[in-house]
């Protein structure tokens, strides 16, 4: 009896660890999934602050009306050698939904505070992580 | 019961004993470590919140950004210094900043002192001005 309850105890610990260990992988996906929204608010400005006005989706029709602006600049890249890609943007009046994807498929979107005067970005929401997307081809 | 039942029980129940011992100091130790783990798990992660909460405050806009950069720049001595002054940094926890490769931002990484049989407990994270309207309050004031 002796032996079977410290068995037990003992597989609770090692759960206890498994728990810890599970938290923590999912802290640093989300913190890279952190990143690549920053990436996206620093790629955001300039010429491309105009496309934050329009949902990627239209990017490649209104990027006439968005004189110089390249919407390859907002559609992915690389960061702390995770590379990162655009799944989603739309905006509203004063915030947008960004949606981005890391290469192993992690998912997140935030919602991006923007100025309601010019294009920019004022600030971002804590992420919401979501199921693992297959592996994006080709990674 | 005879001499010979009452010595093999004897030692039966010692064996189990003492494995059932072992056992039991082993799980309290992993209980232990794991809750240590928790625990600095969650102080970076605090640290993580109350840096970004002082990102996005007004404060921070006068004294992060480098005005001498035409790119809206961190100042890193500026971040690392307001950061460690105001923050409440668990004692245990070792904040570094260093800037990105690709002049993105700089990184936060946030991690605790290595313990023996205790895996490292790090976080890591791009901060960059845009993301916090910094870059257009600069531009305002210049």
């Amino acid at each position: 009896m002796l032996l079977l309850g410290s068995a037990s105890l003992h597989t609770l610990s090692l759960q206890k660890r498994l728990r810890v260990h599970a938290s923590s992988q999912r802290e640093q996906g989300a913190d890279q999934l952190r990143s690549a929204a920053q990436a996206f608010a620093a790629a955001a400005r300039g010429e491309e602050a105009c496309l934050l006005k329009w949902s990627s989706l239209d990017w490649p029709a209104v990027v006439h009306g968005c004189s110089g602006s390249a919407p390859s600049q907002l559609s992915g890249g690389v960061v702390g050698e995770m590379p990162w890609s655009l799944l989603d943007w739309q905006p509203f009046t004063e915030s947008g939904q960004l949606k981005v994807q890391l290469a192993d498929g992690r998912t997140g979107s935030f919602r991006l505070s923007l100025d309601p005067l010019a294009p920019a970005v004022l600030g971002i929401s804590e992420v919401q992580l979501q199921a693992r997307a297959p592996q994006v081809e080709g990674e | 019961m005879s001499l010979l039942e009452v010595v093999v029980s004897s030692v039966v129940l010692a064996t189990s004993s003492s494995a059932a011992l072992g056992v039991w100091n082993q799980a309290a130790t992993e209980v232990q470590r794991a809750t240590q783990l928790d625990a600095l798990a969650l102080q970076l992660e605090t640290a993580r919140i109350s840096t970004e909460r002082w990102l996005q405050s007004d404060a921070a806009a006068s004294v992060v950004i480098d005005s001498s950069s035409p790119d809206c720049r961190f100042n890193p001595e500026a971040l690392e210094a307001a950061v460690a002054e105001r923050l409440p940094l668990g004692s245990e926890v070792i904040s570094r900043w260093s800037a990105d490769p690709q002049g993105l931002g700089h990184w936060l990484e946030l991690s605790a002192p290595s313990q023996p049989a205790m895996p490292p407990v790090m976080r890591r994270l791009l901060f960059t001005p845009a993301a916090y309207g910094l870059c257009k309050q600069a531009e305002v004031r210049s």
